[in-house]
């Protein structure tokens, strides 16, 4: 079956010395992916601009991959700058945010301010997201009502605690429309099958957090998953197509 | 494909309503093939009698599946006789979850003891991941003075997990936490294939999701054999 990974990063991190482009193309087309998009981890732990400018030289290589701007809240100007800067660009299609990384809170004021011109620019925004923060995504969602908005990790902030906190932002997936779920470091298909029986497949986004984890770890999630070919098809890649607006079978 | 798997285990969660049964254990040990799996009752993480006696009776009724003894060191003194009577029942895996037992592996005297005690015979000492960076180091430092090997179910931070190997020569690493992609491929590159052991973490973590990054990365079949079968069939010969 097709993947669209939706959450992958492109580049080194400052923990991990395993990255080289060649053979993270290798691995990709290795273990099925067909299509990622992608965020610069520099723009994440460093410079959001040179970070986001040297994603744009990956990309713009590969036609497999498409970018997340990364926008940092603690720059608002400069963050409106480089969303004006590459709106147009066809290498840019969502922009990724870490409150983690940039210590404030998804739904701090400096946020509202840059949702308010991404929801404008119609991208959707991938964000890494820990137990805690449905109540803050549903502030966000019923600001900004068109405002696509992807719970990384589904609400339960990754590796550390896998199994914390998705049945809330599945729930929250299932009472807002704009709320989406992107699968990454989930450890066991009945969490997909909850998610797809109390939220619907039409939510959820196959991802990976590829480098930090494999594409091959989070496929038989779904594959293995007690869930129809149709609802694994609308994860896998249906959905990724229909929100960021690629072209359906567009390779 | 021969698989031995190092890591899985059965009973209860109590933080989420996971299935952890000894049956969907099982199942997906049989689904995947595997010829051989260590596994211990997650009873026993916190009451290690009535759990190394649940892991004992899974063991017999599944000649797939070997024992790994767990103590609490909370609940571990030394003038009785635990180990002996663990290792006369056929016990020579001891794992150990000082995060989930809530002790400092560094600074715990029943730990200490019980490692002393352990290292009278030949057995195999399991640590899990811990949380935070230097853990391997201090792991790495603190085990040299013991004769037994130790494998560490670690998160992997490659330039510590290299380092370790290199000051201490009976640490072996389970694959589980190498998820993040080519890292396998590059602490193979920077150490080898020899200290790398395979273990799923199932039924917790899904046994083909963690086999699928042994299955493909990017490593030579002969390595992949070691991670796979081969090192642990080493490190346990003559233990059985």
């Amino acid at each position: 079956m097709r993947i669209i990974d939706i959450h992958q990063h492109f580049g080194p991190w400052p923990f991990s010395s395993g990255w080289n482009i060649e053979r993270a193309m290798k691995h990709l087309k290795r273990v099925g992916v067909e299509t990622a998009v992608g965020s610069s981890p520099e723009a994440l732990c460093y410079d959001f601009r040179s970070g986001n400018r040297n994603l744009n030289s990956i990309v713009e290589q590969h036609d497999e991959l498409f970018g997340y701007l990364v926008l940092n809240p603690n720059y608002p100007e400069m963050s409106l700058e480089e969303l004006e800067k590459y709106c147009d660009n066809p290498n840019f299609i969502g922009v990724k945010i870490h409150p983690d990384y940039h210590g404030k809170s998804l739904d701090s004021e400096a946020y509202l301010l840059l949702y308010e011109q991404i929801e404008n620019l119609g991208w959707p925004v991938l964000s890494h997201t820990n137990p805690g923060d449905v109540s803050r995504v549903r502030t966000v969602v019923k600001n900004f009502r068109n405002l696509v908005f992807i719970m990384g990790h589904m609400g339960t902030g990754g590796l550390i605690q896998p199994f914390r906190g998705f049945k809330e932002a599945v729930q929250l997936a299932q009472n807002s429309k704009n709320v989406y779920l992107e699968i990454s470091t989930m450890p066991q298909t009945r969490i997909i099958e909850y998610a797809v029986k109390t939220a619907g497949s039409e939510k959820i986004l196959f991802g990976s957090d590829f480098i930090l984890d494999c594409p091959s770890f989070m496929y038989p999630m779904v594959t293995e998953a007690k869930i129809t070919d149709d609802e694994k098809k609308n994860i896998l890649y249906r959905n990724a197509e229909r929100l960021f607006e690629l072209p359906e079978g567009f390779q | 494909m021969k698989i031995i798997d190092i890591n899985t285990c059965f009973g209860f969660d109590c933080i989420d309503d996971a299935d952890l049964s000894l049956e969907t254990l099982c199942d997906m040990l049989d689904r995947n093939r595997v010829s051989k799996a260590f596994t211990f009752s997650r009873r026993g993480i916190y009451y290690h009698e009535q759990g190394n006696r649940e892991t004992l009776e899974a063991v017999k009724k599944n000649s797939r599946l070997s024992p790994v003894a767990t103590i609490n060191p909370r609940d571990y003194f030394s003038s009785g006789n635990i180990i002996e009577n663990l290792i006369e029942q056929g016990f020579y895996i001891f794992r150990f979850f000082p995060d989930e037992q809530g002790w400092p592996i560094d600074h715990f005297l029943p730990f200490t003891n019980i490692l002393k005690k352990l290292n009278q015979y030949r057995i195999v000492v399991i640590l899990p991941a811990m949380k935070g960076i230097g853990k391997i180091t201090l792991i790495a430092e603190m085990m040299k003075e013991y004769s037994f090997p130790v494998i560490l179910e670690s998160q992997p931070g490659l330039a510590e997990i290299a380092a370790a190997m290199e000051i201490n020569k009976r640490l072996f690493f389970g694959i589980h936490y190498f998820r993040a992609c080519m890292k396998l491929e590059k602490i193979i590159e920077v150490m080898g294939a020899d200290r790398l052991i395979f273990g799923s973490g199932a039924p917790v973590f899904m046994f083909e999701s963690v086999f699928n990054i042994v299955k493909n990365a990017d490593i030579s079949e002969p390595d992949r054999d070691s991670i796979l079968h081969g090192n642990i069939s080493g490190l346990l010969e003559g233990l059985q």
